[in-house]
């Protein structure tokens, strides 16, 4: 039996069951979609009888006539990387497969027309917690394949490793010209509810409109629907598991606020305008090896002891960026540590600026050749960042470079305005 | 003959379907509003889906007005939806156990598209449960082909021209649905297939009482007309009338399509005109006023139509009626004249013939008439016309709105299948293995009742009827020695007894009724001084009211008949009678005093 195909059960029970063969991921089950409309699962073994009363008159499904986009409009690429921000149902089967094409999606969002000029093109298709640092090369090298006479970028993300992302994006893009911006979606778009239309016109507008250079994260300012944050490469975090809005600055404020209906934008945040640069990228050692370790209550030396062929590691520290120094065995594991790599002190508090002077802890730490991050980076861009210095230059000073600003990262001035923002 | 399908949504009284909010209705102000827009998804090919396009209006908002007490993120579609609620499911399956359907191996879970602002996804989830259940009534076989468990939608508070405001306590609220086969033949059996549904569904409990609790939706249709829905029956009384007055019009719309056909015209396409001119001065207020705030009247003629509009086809609708439904539902005007009901309305004789004159309609053609922004006159007339058109040919099939009078009214044309999908949020579930409870059917306790118990028919329905009934059949099984027909009666009516008595607002509880019953099966209180311990037991515990009325002691009782005996010696036996039992009040029985007066006094 072929998807489709309309095909009568007849159950050992004597009931009869008339409907459209759905592939089923389980070999015991068949599973039907009746007229109705729904699906019905039965168990092989109670069937008695399958006809087939209609092969599915299989559509090859036409190539669409391009789409005429005006000339006129600023023509914006859209790199697609995988994630629910675009995607279609079947009906009959009930599946839901990503969109790619530009034709798709400017069906899918019509008003795009009005904005932009659109040019689609598909760097992978992986959900964001699969990526790794060939991903990211892959997709800065796309970029800067397509960089030259747009307006601007987007791209398309999956929600959960995005803000790592742009922090390796924005590291990696030297003297990047445009805005390169990362829409992901909380809600796919086979829902009437998505938030993928919202957040992907909200880039648009936005990119047509600044004067911004640079990468930046477009997603829900809120719940409701109405507003999308504009935020700045390193200074966020998804705070939410599942939320619109899940996306929050950290340490800093938005950059820009985009009202998706008006299509007006209000800046919250200086930033960096388009200049004349030279494009340039600098890769991840796909090699490199960077640990990560939270500390804790009960923690023990041998996890610590796990890293020592790492060439650099984060410890996301408690409070100001403590460590317990009462366990001679840590202190001697990170003393040795210390001595073959670049060691990071970031907060698990999330928000906030590390600071080891001011409790004996903290003193002690940093004697054992720490790093504390001291330019309020969030963990995961402190983590982006170590490993973009290790792959640039792993033989670097790191106690001096690690806080040095490289794209406007660091945050000398955390106002009160920001916390829980 | 008359076909009738029914379709039977009730609410399950357990958490809600995919959360663990409680599925509880709240009032007044709310505690947060969330404002939201939905989109037109991707259907085949990953074009809009032209169905989804059309419903949804891209510049419509909605607002969602919530409590934190029974709503939560899932509600907000701002978290996946938590495993189906397994209580819930328990309650479907003992539904389809009772209705003789066969639970299906597999249960998927469906995403319904709805893009109405009612449910905050822009989809209804929904499951098929079971299939081909059967009743009776009046030993005729009615089919049930389905029976789904579904989430309930968000209730419609307001709606205005920007947006529309939804309360959100009831959305994900469970709801069973019973479908039926058009097996129904006639208005009356419809009302006890109905009456039957819902016994069968307080018979399994689990499910929601009251006002809202259970809509009913009917499908009819007639020989030579059509299958037309009809929503939102809350009231079982109003099924029948609803059924009798949609064969009613759609015998009608034949009738008129039939005498239409036999004048021999065919209703031609008109442009219609304005009239404004001939009402300049007039005296009919609805067209003057639209006049006033710059707006038209204009008309149309319908060719041939004369003596036809003004036919009625339900209690107060006629042909004109659907017209006018129709045009208010698509075009948004408020009305409509036509020519078999004037003059009147302030429109004088002369009036209609200028009209007449202008459409150029002969004495067989007939003329409708809206008043209003020109805009939406013209939109209106067309709409009024095409659905003339549309009726001539023969009876649409359509969803109607159940009126509160019985009646029905035009609500939209059937969509064509509703789009599914699965909610790949859910696991495919198996259902547990279905063991009947044995759930009673209330109507075979009630006889049961009667029977076994003694209780009157009409005190046994009351019984079966109250949610109390389980709470009885354990009373009568455990208190033997007291009459079940008093059992029932005093838990049904105490609180109402206790008001008329003693003037006090309260509800008994059933511990209270327990103690209570429980002393006087052991004869530790007498019957009499029942009712006035439960007065009180909303403040004293009820052994601690008992001791106050302790069965009075035999021979102190005796000692004491005896001496009011020898005092009283000419009083008759019930002036005796009364004077012992108001001294001993609500300590003795009275059967105990009779019995101890009439052993003395004739000695
Ligand atoms: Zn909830």
């Amino acid at each position: 039996m072929q998807p489709g195909d309309k095909v009568e059960v007849v159950l050992k029970k004597g009931d009869v069951l008339q409907g459209s063969f759905i592939p089923s991921p389980d070999p015991e089950i068949l599973t039907l979609k009746l007229d109705s409309g729904y699906n019905v699962g039965v168990i092989k073994a109670n069937i008695s009888s399958t006809k087939l009363l209609e092969k599915n008159n299989l559509q090859e499904e036409k190539p669409r006539a391009a789409i005429k986009q005006p000339s006129n409009l600023p023509l914006i690429v859209v790199i697609s990387t995988g994630g629910t921000i675009a995607s279609k149902v079947d009906y009959k089967s009930g599946a839901v497969t990503p969109l790619f094409s530009s034709e798709q999606l400017l069906a899918l969002f019509p008003e795009l027309k009005q904005i932009a000029s659109i040019q689609c093109v598909q760097a992978f298709n992986l959900l964001s917690e699969n990526f790794d640092f060939c991903h990211y090369n892959a997709m800065a090298e796309t970029i800067k394949k397509h960089a030259k006479n747009v307006r601007g970028i987007i791209l398309t993300h999956g929600t959960d490793t995005l803000h790592y992302t742009s922090s390796a994006l924005s590291f990696m893009l030297e003297g990047l010209n445009i805005p390169v911006i990362l829409v992901g979606s909380q809600r796919s778009s086979d829902r009437g509810s998505s938030d993928a239309g919202s957040n992907f016109l909200s880039a648009a507008y936005f990119i047509t409109k600044t004067d911004y250079a640079g990468v930046g994260i477009c997603l829900h300012a809120k719940s409701d629907d109405g507003t999308c944050l504009i935020l700045k490469p390193h200074n966020a975090r998804k705070m939410h598991s599942s939320r619109r809005d899940a996306f929050r600055p950290i340490n800093c404020l938005p950059l820009a606020e985009v009202n998706f209906l008006s299509g007006s934008i209000k800046y919250l945040s200086e930033y960096s305008k388009t200049g004349d640069s030279q494009l340039k990228v600098k890769p991840f050692n796909e090699k490199l090896k960077v640990g990560w370790i939270r500390t804790r209550p009960h923690i023990q030396p041998e996890e610590f002891k796990a890293y020592e062929r790492f060439d650099g590691l984060i410890i996301e520290a408690t409070g100001l960026g403590h460590v317990t120094m009462l366990n001679p065995k840590i202190k001697e594991e990170i003393r040795l540590l210390a001595k073959r790599m670049p060691i990071v002190i970031t907060t698990q508090c999330i928000y906030g600026r590390v600071n080891l002077d001011i409790y004996s802890n903290g003193r002690e730490l940093q004697a054992l050749g720490v790093i504390p991050n001291l330019s309020g980076l969030t963990s995961e861009t402190a983590y982006i960042k170590l490993a973009c210095l290790l792959s640039s230059n792993p033989k670097a000073n790191f106690h001096e470079v690690f806080n040095k600003d490289i794209r406007g990262e660091t945050i000398p001035r955390i106002t009160p305005d920001t916390f829980l923002w | 003959m008359v076909k009738v399908g029914l379709e039977i949504h009730q609410q399950l009284d357990t958490g809600k379907l995919f959360c663990n909010c409680p599925s509880i209705i709240k009032e007044g102000d709310s505690d947060y509003v969330i404002k939201r827009r939905l989109r037109a998804s991707a259907g085949e090919g990953g074009e809009l889906d032209r169905a989804a396009a059309q419903e949804v209006r891209k510049d419509k908002e909605f607002h969602y007005h919530g409590f934190f007490d029974n709503t939560c993120q899932v509600e907000l579609d701002e978290e996946p939806p938590h495993p189906l609620n397994p209580e819930a499911l328990a309650v479907v399956l003992e539904v389809a156990g009772m209705l003789n359907a066969k639970v299906l191996d597999k249960i998927i879970v469906m995403r319904k598209i709805v893009l109405d602002g009612s449910n905050t996804s822009g989809f209804q989830r929904t499951a098929l449960v079971a299939i081909n259940g059967h009743f009776e009534i009046d030993g005729k076989r009615i089919g049930v082909p389905t029976i789904c468990i579904e989430e309930d939608a968000a209730k419609i508070i307001e709606r205005t021209e920007k947006f529309d405001v939804y309360d959100l306590s009831r959305l994900g609220v469970p709801l069973v649905e019973i479908a039926t086969d058009p097996d129904i033949t006639s208005a009356e059996m419809c009302k006890k297939a109905a009456e039957y549904l819902g016994m069968v569904l307080r018979s399994v409990g689990g499910v929601k009482r009251g006002l809202g609790s259970i809509r009913q939706d009917v499908n009819v249709s007639i020989p030579d007309g059509a299958r037309v829905e009809i929503k939102g029956a809350q009231d079982l009384r109003l099924l029948a009338e609803l059924v009798e007055n949609e064969v009613k019009r759609q015998q009608g719309i034949l009738e008129i399509s039939k005498e239409y056909a036999i004048r021999k015209v065919k209703l031609q396409a008109q442009k219609p005109q304005e009239l404004s001119n001939i009402f300049a001065k007039g005296n009919c207020a609805i067209i003057k006023s639209a006049l006033d705030k710059g707006g038209i009247v204009a008309g149309i003629k319908l060719n041939g139509m004369k003596g036809l509009i003004g036919r009625e086809l339900q209690p107060g609708k006629r042909f004109g009626t659907e017209m006018s439904v129709y045009s208010k539902v698509h075009a948004g005007t408020t009305g409509l004249f036509h020519c078999d009901e004037l003059p009147r309305y302030g429109i004088t004789e002369e009036d209609v013939a200028a009209i007449n004159k202008v459409l150029e309609c002969n004495t067989q053609d007939g003329f409708i008439l809206i008043a209003g922004d020109k805009q939406t006159v013209m939109k209106g007339l067309e709409c009024a016309f095409e659905r003339a058109s549309e009726l001539l040919t023969g009876v649409p099939k359509e969803v109607r709105k159940a009126e509160p009078d019985g009646t029905t009214s035009h609500l939209r044309a059937m969509s064509s299948g509703a789009r599914m999908y699965p909610e790949t949020d859910i696991p495919i579930i198996t259902p547990p293995k279905h063991k009947a409870v044995g759930k009673i059917l209330l109507a075979d306790l009630a006889k049961e009742l009667e029977t076994k118990h003694g209780i009157s028919s009409d005190l046994a329905k009351l019984t079966v009827k109250s949610l109390k009934v389980d709470f009885i059949v354990g009373l009568i099984s455990r208190f033997r020695n007291v009459k079940p027909s008093y059992l029932a009666e005093t838990v049904l009516k105490a609180d109402k007894e206790i008001k008329k008595e003693f003037n006090k607002d309260i509800s008994v509880t059933d511990a209270a009724f327990e103690s209570v019953f429980s002393l006087l099966n052991d004869g530790k209180v007498p019957k009499e001084a029942v009712l006035e311990i439960l007065s009180k037991s909303d403040k004293t515990e009820v052994n601690e009211l008992a001791k106050a009325h302790g069965a009075a002691d035999g021979k102190q009782l005796e000692a004491e008949i005896l001496q009011l005996i020898k005092q009283n010696r000419d009083a008759s036996f019930n002036a005796l009678m009364g004077m012992v039992m108001a001294k001993f009040k609500g300590r003795v029985s009275g059967v105990m005093v009779a019995e101890i007066l009439k052993k003395h006094q004739k000695s």
